[in-house]
């Protein structure tokens, strides 16, 4: 982006002070804690690597059938901080099923929309919020956070899509369709191919692809959460 | 305001990759998924250290993807690991810091596994912690080149030697001897002259020999001490200096280079190095008045193996210790067949061929043996030879050295010859090479002295040496032959992969392993007149003398080393569990670190033979 960084910063301080005085619940607890700084090292930091899965494309009509995260601590994936969670969707479930391999078993294990969000709100406090191709998921999550706290979604965002097209066009050539794929980076990337396909796989999927870019991106330098925000 | 706490998960790939890995594979499905939710991971970029020296670590790591070198202290090579194989165990079960700096040599993923989760899965599950000590075990095996410090009877004597000759003129005076033995507090003096040794003078010498003998101190030393003393070579081990000690009673060794005297060797030093040992089996066998004496001695050979094995002792040499007792018989029931027999009627020479000849022996040979008889035998003397051949080979038969299923041995009367006739066979081999007489005769190519005139020998193998360098069609016949015994691809699963797609349940460590790299050690010796006759000196003295790469040379060293290594953790198994140690092994009982490092050595001979039959065009042949 080529905002300075003070008027960044400045505005992303006002739109989250402002819209902490029309919410409530998990979403104001998520807006009084402190986000992470934008002059941080991000090697330092924690993150949030999420994936959802949807029963389409739009965020208007579209509904979000399961979201899998898992923290990050600097550069260290952290296995016992994994969450996956099914959203029970009226109606379209029956549909969004078959889509997604979800089962009548997993289906019992199925929370509220608003749960699952609070969920979701509690594990991003002070975290860097990060997923593959952040406009579509975060459409998603703007929609819901709207349904449930009157708010949108107010978060430092690292999209690995993004960082991974700037380093490709970086080496001249323009960044060839479907590369971009997360499977497709992961691959070129040297990382193992994934079988197993839900939400929480992708965002460990995400996660792993965003620390092969950090050194690619920065060696062994700090790097500032500002340079790679979305 | 969350209604509902929504529970950590383990990571399906986590648990997946886990349950694909040994000896998670071991586990049920639970404790996996359990132990998937405790793993962390980390991305290390090509060039990246994971790991430090000295590093302290409370981690299992697990290679995920990718690949990590280990090196050790020295910056020597110990492992190259990859998928599915872990390391920092070490640190974990001595809880002493990391010893191997690990470094990336790809993009590598890392599973790190908690010390707490690798510490109750051990304590909960049997065979999870055997496949940890296990695997330890081995890697401190596998350090090839650190082995030596850890086994001091092995370590060569220019090692244990560690203060310079003391040493003075023949001329000097008995007085002023006993004055520089006095000085440099030792209990041996060695006389040299223009740096030649010439005698050897001790405290036992000066008591005998000067006190009791009423010498006056004013004579030259050379009155009185031990004309041209027995010496011992620089690389010999010390365990074999403590052979020849015990065997000519001496307590004191000058250590000879090609330079001249380089220190001395006395019990005292050694004693310390002493371990329940081949030097106590020699002294027995030495000991021995009949063959019922030298079989019970023979019976200990296995257990010997066993603890030297157990002891941390490289393959070669545990082969070198085995060997140095089958010498020992041999000469042993040599000595006893002239008891019998009376004095030999003409010069002999007894000699050793094949493994034996090489220092290379297993729990698992066979003999194989030849006599060569001086010029001068008289043809009603073959009778004489006759029964001291076969009072030996059925001797080494009831010793466990059974005989030879080619009927190469002394008792078969082609190979009882006198040296003229052995150099008109060997000039028919070597000048009008047959491939399939050949392949018969590669093992008479290894042949080393072991009793009798060593005249006879040395002038026989100076013979074939000079005939065989350089003959560009004997080699590639040779080499022809010796381009049958490929080593496998690699593994598949359960089975060995072959070169023409096959499977085999079984690994012939022998034929399919340690065969080709000695053959090609045999091709290149004598292509280049080098004299050695053991696989490892082979290579040593062709690179040395620049015949061949020194880094291939130093491969080959190593995938022998590494197949032998394999080989005999493979006979000291059955050793242990009380049966016939044998050559194959089932590739499921390997572990994947030696199933890569096979496939490695594997490559390795591949390429050299690829190369050997380029040059020697070897299609052309057979």
């Amino acid at each position: 982006m080529s905002a300075p960084f003070p008027f960044r910063s400045l505005t992303f301080s006002l739109r989250r002070a402002w819209y902490r005085r029309h919410c409530d619940g998990a979403m104001a607890a998520y807006l009084d804690a402190s986000p992470p700084a934008a002059r941080a090292d991000v090697k330092k930091l924690e993150l949030l690597a999420l994936d959802l899965e949807t029963t389409g494309l739009d965020p208007g009509t579209d509904r979000i059938v399961s979201i899998g995260f898992v923290e990050i601590d600097g550069r260290r994936i952290c296995g016992d901080r994994a969450r996956h969670v099914l959203l029970n969707i009226d109606g379209t479930v029956d549909q969004s099923a078959t889509i997604h391999r979800i089962t009548d078993t997993d289906l019992r294990g199925a929370v509220s929309e608003r749960d699952a969000l609070d969920t979701v709100l509690t594990h991003l406090q002070g975290h860097v919020l990060l997923v593959h191709h952040a406009p579509m998921d975060f459409g998603f999550l703007n929609a819901a956070c709207r349904r449930h706290y009157n708010v949108p979604l107010l978060a430092r965002t690292v999209d690995t899509l993004a960082l991974a097209r700037q380093l490709q066009e970086r080496g001249s050539k323009r960044s060839q369709e479907g590369s971009l794929r997360l499977h497709a980076l992961r691959s070129t990337f040297g990382l193992p191919r994934y079988a197993a396909h839900n939400a929480l796989s992708d965002a460990v999927a995400t996660a792993e692809l965003y620390l092969a870019l950090l050194p690619r991106w920065a060696g062994d330098d700090a790097l500032p959460l500002r340079s790679i925000l979305t | 305001m969350s209604s509902r706490e929504i529970e950590p998960i383990e990571i399906t790939e986590i648990a997946d990759f886990l349950g694909a890995t040994a000896p998670f594979d071991g586990l049920d499905e639970s404790t996996v998924r359990t132990a998937a939710r405790t793993v962390d991971i980390t991305y290390e970029p090509s060039g990246t250290v994971v790991l430090a020296l000295g590093d302290a670590t409370d981690t299992l790591y697990l290679v995920r993807s990718g690949a990590v070198e280990l090196h050790d202290a020295s910056d020597t090579l110990i492992a190259r690991l990859g998928e599915h194989e872990f390391f920092g165990y070490p640190s974990l079960l001595t809880d002493a810091p990391a010893r191997r700096r690990v470094t990336a040599i790809e993009d590598t993923l890392i599973y790190h596994l908690p010390a707490s989760l690798f510490d109750r899965l051990r304590a909960d599950h049997d065979r999870f912690d055997q496949f940890f000590a296990r695997a330890h075990a081995d890697r401190i095996h596998d350090a090839v080149q650190e082995s030596r410090a850890n086994v001091p009877l092995t370590t060569p004597l220019r090692d244990v030697i560690s203060r310079r000759p003391v040493q003075t003129a023949p001329d000097t005076s008995i007085r002023d001897a006993a004055a520089i033995m006095q000085e440099h507090r030792v209990s041996s003096l060695l006389i040299t002259d223009n740096s030649q040794l010439v005698g050897l003078v001790t405290d036992r010498d000066l008591r005998n020999r000067v006190l009791a003998a009423g010498v006056a101190p004013t004579e030259p030393v050379s009155a009185v001490m031990t004309d041209e003393p027995w010496t011992i070579n620089s690389d010999a081990r010390a365990f074999e200096a403590m052979l020849t000690m015990s065997r000519r009673n001496i307590h004191h060794l000058p250590v000879v280079d090609h330079d001249g005297v380089v220190g001395m060797v006395t019990t005292t030093d050694l004693i310390r190095q002493q371990v329940d040992s081949p030097v106590y089996l020699v002294g027995e066998v030495w000991k021995q008045e009949d063959l019922d004496g030298l079989i019970e001695v023979s019976r200990r050979v296995p257990d010997m193996l066993r603890q030297v094995v157990d002891a941390g002792a490289r393959a070669d040499d545990a082969a070198r210790m085995v060997t140095a007792v089958t010498d020992a018989l041999t000469e042993r029931l040599i000595e006893l067949a002239i008891d019998r027999l009376g004095a030999p009627p003409a010069a002999f020479a007894w000699v050793a061929l094949g493994s034996q000849a090489r220092h290379e022996q297993t729990a698992h040979s066979d003999q194989d043996n030849a006599l060569v008889l001086g010029n001068d035998a008289a043809q009603g003397d073959d009778a004489y030879f006759k029964e001291m051949a076969e009072f030996v080979c059925d001797g080494l038969n009831a010793c466990g050295y059974e005989y030879c299923p080619g009927e190469v041995m002394a008792t078969t009367h082609r190979w009882r010859q006198p040296l003229s006739e052995w150099k008109r066979t060997f000039r028919g081999w070597i000048e009008e090479p047959r491939p399939k007489s050949l392949m018969h005769a590669t093992i008479f190519f290894d042949m080393r002295h072991i009793a009798g005139n060593s005249a006879l020998t040395a002038e026989l193998q100076s013979f074939v040496l000079d005939r065989t360098a350089r003959n560009t069609i004997f080699l590639a016949s040779l080499a022809a032959t010796a381009l049958d015994n490929e080593p496998p691809l690699g593994f598949f699963r359960r089975f060995v992969l072959e070169r023409h797609g096959g499977e085999k349940d079984t690994l012939d460590l022998k034929l399919n392993g340690v065969v080709p790299i000695v053959d090609l050690a045999r091709i290149h010796a004598l292509g280049h007149g080098v004299p050695a006759v053991n696989t490892l000196e082979r290579f040593q003295q062709l690179a040395r003398a620049g015949h061949m790469n020194a880094g291939d040379a130093a491969d080959l060293r190593d995938a022998h080393e590494f197949i032998a290594s394999v080989r005999l953790r493979h006979q000291v198994d059955q050793i242990r569990q009380g049966r016939e140690p044998d050559n194959f092994v089932a590739p499921d009982s390997l572990s994947g670190f030696e199933r890569r490092h096979l496939k490695d050595a594997f490559k390795i001979v591949s390429q050299m033979q690829k190369a050997l039959s380029q040059r020697y065009q070897t299609s052309f042949i057979s």
